[in-house]
């Protein structure tokens, strides 16, 4: 544990200060998720606005560390253009102290779907370990993906009864 | 500017935080909002805090921080080493767009000319709750 976290654990013994210093840290949190993720994709700020259907001055006003006004409907709208979840919870104190400590610009980031290596490597273990499981929603872009490369067809028309995401993977990036 | 950096305090002639006699000043919630700002600035970078970073006047940075009254802050990168370092020059409040008070810029600049001369008219930053 850090002396940051320490630190902050000692003054969220005070009820306000636990309160306003989270608050503040949330609305940081969020504004600078948005911005880390965007410059993640390499999109500017028009970029992201227009996935959103939203104005770009909107989207400066959200990348704001001072904002606070945060509206769930809109901050799904930003999810769904990032392809990230949205996560509303609430949550006990020492979440904040965590987050607090490991505050960076990475931790900031978030890859989409596609690009998660979390979600290929839990792929990959379903694969491994239950041959049983059928994840087949997320397989169709997949599937549309190999269709267009005979080479791999072999692997969507052979019949197999389960389907392995990492082979696809694989073979997609081939 | 790496993403971590150090935050310090310029200090009076008789050696007291110039910024923590103005935060004194503040409401507990603002000061509590300030330590949250900065606890930013010093784990990520200003490129991890969007827009805290006001314009820059000279060589002063004019952070944004807002609360019951909006903030203004001011430092200046280093100033004896401009990628790892900030230091808190001068507090002011901003009221109906102006400063308060009016001279604030001029203020830390001169402070920052003093820390320049003078490296011990500083210490590392301290939270204000």
């Amino acid at each position: 544990m850090s002396n940051s976290s320490k630190t902050l654990r000692r003054k969220f013994s005070d009820k306000e200060y636990r309160h306003v210093y989270s608050e503040s840290f949330r609305n940081s949190w969020i504004a600078g998720q948005i911005k880390a993720i965007r410059e993640m994709r390499g999109w500017t700020q028009s970029k992201l606005a227009e996935e959103c259907e939203m104005k770009q001055a909107r989207i400066s006003l959200l990348e704001d560390v001072n904002y606070e006004s945060w509206n769930i409907a809109t901050l799904r709208r930003i999810a769904r253009a990032f392809d990230v979840d949205l996560v509303v919870k609430f949550e006990s104190f020492l979440e904040t102290i965590k987050d607090a400590g490991t505050f960076s610009a990475k931790t900031l980031e978030v890859p989409s779907f596609p690009d998660d290596p979390e979600i290929t490597a839990f792929d990959a273990e379903i694969a491994s370990t239950n041959s049983g499981t059928r994840i087949r929603e997320e397989n169709e872009t997949d599937i549309v993906l190999l269709a267009s490369k005979p080479r791999q067809e072999k692997l969507i028309t052979s019949e197999v009864p389960d389907i392995n995401f990492k082979k696809i993977r694989t073979a997609r990036t081939a | 500017m790496t993403d971590e950096c150090k935050l310090y305090d310029f200090l009076s002639a008789r050696g007291d935080s110039l910024i923590h006699e103005w935060a004194d000043k503040l409401s507990k919630r603002d000061r509590i909002i300030l330590d949250e700002k900065l606890d930013r600035l010093e784990q990520g970078g200003p490129g991890a805090c969007p827009q805290l970073v006001g314009p820059v006047y000279k060589h002063i940075h004019k952070f944004r921080i807002k609360g019951q009254v909006v903030m203004r802050p001011m430092l200046c990168k280093g100033p004896f080493d401009m990628d790892n370092e900030y230091t808190l020059l001068f507090g002011a409040i901003e009221k109906d767009r102006c400063l308060i008070p009016e001279d604030a810029e001029k203020r830390a600049e001169t402070n920052r000319t003093t820390l320049s001369a003078n490296k011990k008219r500083r210490r590392a930053h301290e939270q204000f709750e």
